[in-house]
């Protein structure tokens, strides 16, 4: 079947360069190895990180698309819904019964039916609206919840940072 | 309600098994050139009804012979003397009260099983029944109350093979009057040609037609004592008195299913059959799947497979489409490649649509002025293209931020 997920993972390419999201790219790092893709994600305007460009890693699996990739932010970002080590933790990036948290509604899970375009997306609104109920990194759940100002700031450097500007 | 079975009621199968058949098999083309004629003869008969009407003696003279050249024997055993204004009587063919008008006179209301044209050329009696039961039962009773002649009813509503038990009888001929008399009517055929008269299913036409093909059929017609109905009696104590005396005399038992439940047998046994027909087919496919021709269409559940492993990969794409994909390249890698590179075209299926708000969150603001890209078939360009985009992203993000910040 890697060669199915091979020849999908093609197709996505091509229609995420031919008719790219607003603010997003990806595609494979070295197209010697087509199961590693780099995305990079602007923040949306009038949110915390407006402005940035942040890289992430996609990792495909052989099975792609029966089972999801996985994504990681290379860069630093400080964000209720990201773990410290740049992974990201949404629904749609996991099987309908893989389900760690025990928090996701079964109707945003991964299905071959989703793609990396929808996974992007779903980031996207992520980095607009933190889910601070199921918190992959606690201190920045807290101070979102708590210190708006303080995470407004952590957010400001996080995207000065990823613009090369700091 | 007896023991009996409801299939019991009926006869299933129109010839005779084994070498009972083998007569009829030999008297066919003779029947054949028979039924032929005797189709103009009836023409003559139905005519002839028709002119002779209103000289109701003569009519019965004349059609009794012509019926008997068309195959259709009558005898009677009238010892008791028809004396009541209601007549009720077994159904086990379709010519039953044209035979009982034969020998008695009387009035057969139209039913509308029988189509307007020919219930009026057979000499039936308009009583209105498809204005509903209410109205139907007003007209018999004043038609009843005028003393002319007695009304022939056939309670049972269906016909039964009339060798096992009765159906129930319909009320409707037992409110008319305080009394009624059973008619019994049974039918046979020459032993050796013996097809049956009229099975579960049968269309009128076919009885027909073997009416017409058998040498001849011989309908025998007793008419029973008058019963009268008790005075503390209910009406369907006495219903099923009247149905007791006739099945009687006819040797057979009493039940209480209806005619609906005959067309419920007719239809449960129709859907068994096409039940059984789509197992023998589901089993022949199943053997046809081991042949190793690939062409065969005994491949079908082998495509059903590979279709699958492609649906995986891209389930918004319809089976139906997959499937004919297959059936040319017989290979999931060369389906999924003409999907994707658009050989095919299609229709996606929506199966799982990305909920609104998710996009509607997406920034509407262009943040990037993206030229029309493409898409080299070189992976080195596309990688350099890739690379190339990076960057300007990253550096149109730079400029906007410094402008956004007087930064610059």
């Amino acid at each position: 079947m890697a060669g199915s997920a091979l020849k999908r993972l093609m197709a996505e390419y091509k229609q995420l360069t031919l008719n790219p999201p607003e603010g997003i790219i990806a595609g494979p790092v070295d197209e010697e190895n087509f199961f590693e893709w780099e995305a990079l994600i602007t923040g949306p305007d009038e949110t915390y990180f407006e402005g940035g460009v942040f890289p992430a890693s996609l990792t495909f699996p052989p099975d792609y698309p029966l089972s999801p990739p996985k994504m990681k932010f290379t860069c630093d970002i400080f964000h209720p819904n990201i773990y410290n080590d740049g992974k990201v933790c949404i629904s749609i990036l996991h099987a309908p019964g893989d389900d760690p948290m025990g928090y996701e509604s079964s109707a945003e899970r991964w299905s071959p039916v989703q793609s990396v375009e929808k996974i992007l997306l779903s980031v996207v609104s992520m980095l607009a609206e933190p889910n601070d109920e199921s918190a992959a990194n606690v201190d920045a759940a807290k101070t979102w919840r708590d210190n708006r100002p303080k995470f407004a700031e952590i957010a400001e450097r996080t995207v000065k940072q990823s613009l090369g500007l700091l | 309600m007896g023991p009996v079975d409801i299939s019991k009621l009926f006869c299933r199968r129109r010839f005779p098994k084994g070498i009972a058949l083998v007569p009829i098999l030999v008297y066919f083309p003779i029947g054949l050139v028979l039924a032929i004629l005797r189709v103009f003869i009836s023409f003559t008969a139905v005519i002839a009804a028709f002119l002779l009407r209103s000289l109701p003696a003569l009519q019965r003279v004349v059609l009794r012979v012509l019926l008997s050249v068309l195959g259709i024997v009558v005898t009677s055993d009238c010892t008791n003397k028809i004396s009541s204004q209601v007549l009720v009587t077994n159904h086990i063919t379709i010519l039953d009260e044209i035979a009982i008008s034969l020998v008695v006179h009387c009035v057969k209301p139209w039913r509308n099983s029988i189509s307007n044209t020919t219930s009026w050329l057979l000499g039936y009696t308009d009583f209105k029944y498809e204005t509903g039961k209410q109205a139907f039962l007003e007209n018999l009773k004043k038609y009843v109350a005028g003393k002319e002649l007695p009304v022939l009813c056939v309670p049972e509503g269906a016909i039964t093979s009339g060798q096992t038990a009765l159906l129930k009888f319909a009320d409707w001929p037992f409110l008319l009057e305080e009394d009624v008399q059973p008619i019994a009517i049974t039918a046979s055929r020459p032993a050796i040609f013996n097809v049956t008269l009229s099975t579960l299913d049968s269309s009128w036409t076919s009885d027909l037609f073997w009416f017409l093909f058998v040498p001849y059929t011989h309908f025998h017609i007793k008419s029973l004592k008058v019963v009268e109905k008790g005075e503390d009696e209910s009406t369907d104590q006495y219903i099923q008195r009247v149905q007791g005396v006739l099945a009687e005399q006819l040797n057979i038992s009493t039940t209480q299913y209806t005619a609906a439940d005959k067309s419920q047998l007719i239809k449960k046994l129709y859907l068994e059959e096409q039940q059984r027909h789509r197992d023998a087919e589901i089993r022949l496919r199943r053997s046809q799947t081991r042949s190793p021709s690939p062409y065969s269409p005994a491949t079908r559940s082998h495509i059903e497979l590979l279709a699958d492993r492609v649906k995986e990969v891209l389930p918004h794409v319809p089976t139906a489409v997959i499937k004919k994909d297959l059936g040319v390249t017989r290979d999931v890698d060369a389906t999924i490649t003409n999907i994707l590179e658009g050989k095919i075209e299609f229709t996606p299926e929506d199966l799982n649509p990305v909920k609104k708000d998710t996009i509607e969150k997406v920034p509407s603001k262009s943040l990037l002025n993206q030229k029309k890209q493409t898409f080299s078939k070189n992976s080195k360009e596309r990688q350099k293209s890739f690379e190339e985009r990076k960057q300007e992203m990253i550096e149109a993000a730079r400029q906007r931020y410094m402008a956004k910040h007087g930064m610059m």
